[in-house]
């Protein structure tokens, strides 16, 4: 699974995408999860709020340059996402 | 009871005769229609009319706060500017934050409703509860900041100012009205400065310091402080990179539009983002009035195109100029911002003629002779040409050349240059497409469609629950699927009605990306004023303020035919990008809105629901 990551995301990472490999059906959820493990530079778009979902849902995630994702959403290993920041406008 | 969050006076001034009236409001028209937009909508079905010109003296221009309006609340620093709108020819409002609308409270009023025309160039001077039009013969012809420095030193650092430059002189149909000069806070839409214009009216001066009442000041600032910390950690990337921020998302998931609607993707992006932006011209932030967001940014630029030193462009101004006319030079598009500021013009707009002008030329719909600058010289508007984009503006600004018709909208000047140039017209009822694609957001298809002012993304706002955000009261309790085609119609009639809420409360409707909703507004609401809404009560409210203008618009000529899309919106899908293919399913939608509105087939509001809204 090739993982993009948007600017300034990109910047704060260092590196404009980032492979893994999953063996089975994962969710959104799971791999934002794993992401921030790696990055800890992610972690300030988390949303910890008691009793909220771990993701935040104001992070986008783009499935195969279309699908806007929930954070329960399915993925396959052959699964493209783009992690676009929690940034809105206009 | 003495109702918080008001004055309780609204001033009626006719120019024509030079006299001020002032009418206290019922507190049954306090709880019925909130204030800033509601309280216009009601103001304006009133005063104006049917068959009134909108440039005539007879169309009131209604400047409103709302009960929110200069108060501690976050987000509060808003308020509303009504009218017939002459680029629409039906309902016009825009709204402007930053601290106009505060400081006229302080000067002892909710709102101002001018009328008639003045013999000569005048300005309002708003203290202490009184107005005094003065004479603005030494302001004519000053643009907007130059106008501010001039009041400023007339009457103090402490006022704020509201004024026209010199499109809204000159009846520009996209005309703005600005406040607070450099600071560059505009109600943009519409055509509201060439109202103003026409009454000549140059500004509108307010300057106060009185108290605003609250009813329960103890409750309200603890429901004020148990949720403005949430609002400033969920909008962190507003806070560090501005509206501007969200250029690059917006052309990930097909959003923007390039080249005036006709491509999915734009690789030229990152020149102009926010991300850019902050590294490169980026000096500070700016932020409204009680604000714990501060999305505003100022910025230094030095170029070829001149230098400036102030108000940077925000999302809608970048995704016009830039992507819509692919205009990748990012200095070039910060000075297409000042020199909009300083005529009045409206970047969203103005942004959309030029792309228009643009197409027609490369299709070869326009003879070359008809495209002439403010000099008379010939030119080329070629895609992504900077310094056509300026002298474009310049034009509009002068109303000279080629700038006379793009000044009055896309859809005046497709009508004027015929040749099949309506097609590359994107607008609805007049109003051009703001920044966002309706191909990208099916809701936001329907929202455009049905917008009480035309096109416009923020009457419904359905777009941030397909982004981001979540509205638990309404049923919105994840973020909804942005392709979706079913139950579209009630989902943007409650969306409609939330932001019809916020529009007359005058609260930033970023507070939705903030984790801010509307059990917690409701709240804020009776400790402020000491009314016991619901928030069925609220959301009743902002239906009857939405449905009011609609009858306003259906009393202007405006049927079911009228709502709908550009054809090549409708029926064109574009190739790329992260909408690709995709056509919102209007047709469908409308039905189903019309239903969950009460309307009639033709977009009518039934009597049923007109009685039920006590609009009857």
């Amino acid at each position: 699974m090739r993982i993009y990551f948007a600017s300034p995301l990109a910047k704060m990472i260092g590196q404009r995408d980032y492979d893994i490999t999953v063996h089975s059906t994962v969710t959104v959820e799971e791999v934002v999860c794993l992401l921030s493990r790696r990055f800890a530079q992610t972690q300030v778009f988390q949303d910890d709020y008691p009793g909220k979902s771990y993701v935040p849902n104001l992070l986008m995630v783009l499935k195969n340059g279309r699908y806007l994702l929930k954070p329960q959403d399915c993925l396959e290993n052959h699964d493209d996402l783009e992690i676009i920041p929690p940034i809105m406008g206009g | 009871m003495t109702v918080g969050g008001y004055t309780g006076n609204i001033a009626y001034i006719d120019l024509t005769a030079g006299h001020m009236e002032c009418r206290t409001t019922s507190e049954q028209d306090k709880r019925l229609w909130l204030g800033g937009s509601g309280m216009g909508a009601k103001i304006l079905m009133e005063e104006c009319k049917i068959d009134t010109h909108p440039l005539s003296p007879d169309n009131p221009l209604i400047f409103m706060t709302g009960p929110m309006t200069g108060t501690n609340i976050p987000g509060s620093g808003r308020h509303q500017v009504v009218t017939k709108s002459p680029l629409t020819e039906i309902y016009g409002e825009a709204d402007a934050g930053g601290k106009w609308g505060a400081v006229l409270k302080r000067a002892g009023f909710d709102g101002l409703v001018f009328k008639g025309k003045s013999e000569r160039p005048a300005y309002a001077f708003v203290h202490e509860k009184c107005v005094q039009i003065l004479d603005a013969n030494f302001l004519w012809g000053l643009d907007n900041y130059q106008v501010n420095e001039v009041l400023q030193e007339r009457h103090g650092q402490d006022i704020a100012v509201a004024s026209i430059g010199p499109a809204g002189e000159n009846q520009v149909l996209i005309a703005t009205i600005l406040h607070e000069g450099k600071k560059g806070r505009s109600a943009g839409r519409g055509g509201l400065g060439a109202v103003m214009g026409s009454k000549n009216l140059k500004a509108v001066v307010v300057k106060g310091d009185n108290p605003i009442a609250v009813y329960d000041r103890v409750a309200l600032q603890a429901q004020i402080d148990a949720v403005t910390p949430g609002i400033a950690e969920k909008t962190k990337g507003l806070q560090d990179y501005g509206t501007a921020g969200a250029l690059i998302g917006s052309e990930r998931i097909g959003d923007l539009p390039v080249k005036n609607w006709s491509q999915g993707t734009w690789s030229e992006i990152d020149k102009i983002s926010g991300q850019t932006m902050a590294d490169s011209i980026v000096k500070g932030k700016s932020k409204c009035h009680s604000c714990p967001v501060s999305c505003g940014r100022t910025v230094k630029s030095e170029s070829g195109y001149g230098s400036v030193d102030g108000k940077g462009p925000e999302y809608e101004t970048l995704g016009m100029f830039g992507g819509a006319c692919m205009v990748s030079d990012l200095d070039a598009i910060v000075q297409a911002n000042e020199i909009c500021n300083r005529y009045g013009i409206d970047t969203i707009s103005s942004g959309g003629a030029i792309a228009f002008l643009m197409d027609i030329y490369e299709q070869g719909l326009i003879a070359d002779a008809d495209i002439t600058d403010v000099d008379g010289q010939q030119l080329k508007p070629l895609w992504g040409d900077a310094k056509a984009m300026i002298s474009l503006l310049h034009s509009i600004g002068r109303q000279r050349g080629i700038g006379k018709l793009l000044g009055q909208g896309v859809r005046r000047a497709a009508e004027a240059i015929g040749n099949g140039t309506e097609d590359y017209a994107f607008h609805v009822k007049g109003l051009e497409l703001p920044a966002h694609d309706p191909r990208a957001f099916n809701s936001l298809a329907l929202g455009y469609a049905t917008s009480n002012r035309g096109a416009c993304h923020l009457q419904g706002g359905s777009y941030f629950f397909e982004k981001v955000a979540i509205l638990p009261e309404i049923g919105i309790m994840e973020v909804l699927d942005r392709f979706r085609a079913d139950n579209q119609g009630f989902v943007q009639a409650c969306l409609q009605n939330t932001m019809s809420v916020m529009d007359s409360l005058k609260l930033c409707k970023f507070l939705f990306y903030g984790g801010i909703d509307l059990t917690i507004i409701t709240g804020w609401l009776n400790a402020l004023t000491g009314f016991n809404y619901t928030v069925e009560e609220v959301l009743t409210a902002g239906e009857r303020i939405f449905t009011i203008k609609r009858m306003f618009n259906v009393q202007c000529g405006i049927s079911s035919l009228d709502d709908t899309l550009p054809r090549r919106i409708a029926e064109v899908p574009r190739p790329d990008g992260g909408a690709a293919d995709n056509l919102p399913p209007l047709a469908a939608m409308l039905i189903e809105y019309y239903a969950a509105r009460g309307w009639d087939d033709h977009g009518r509001p039934l009597l049923t629901t007109i009685n039920r809204l006590g609009l009857g």
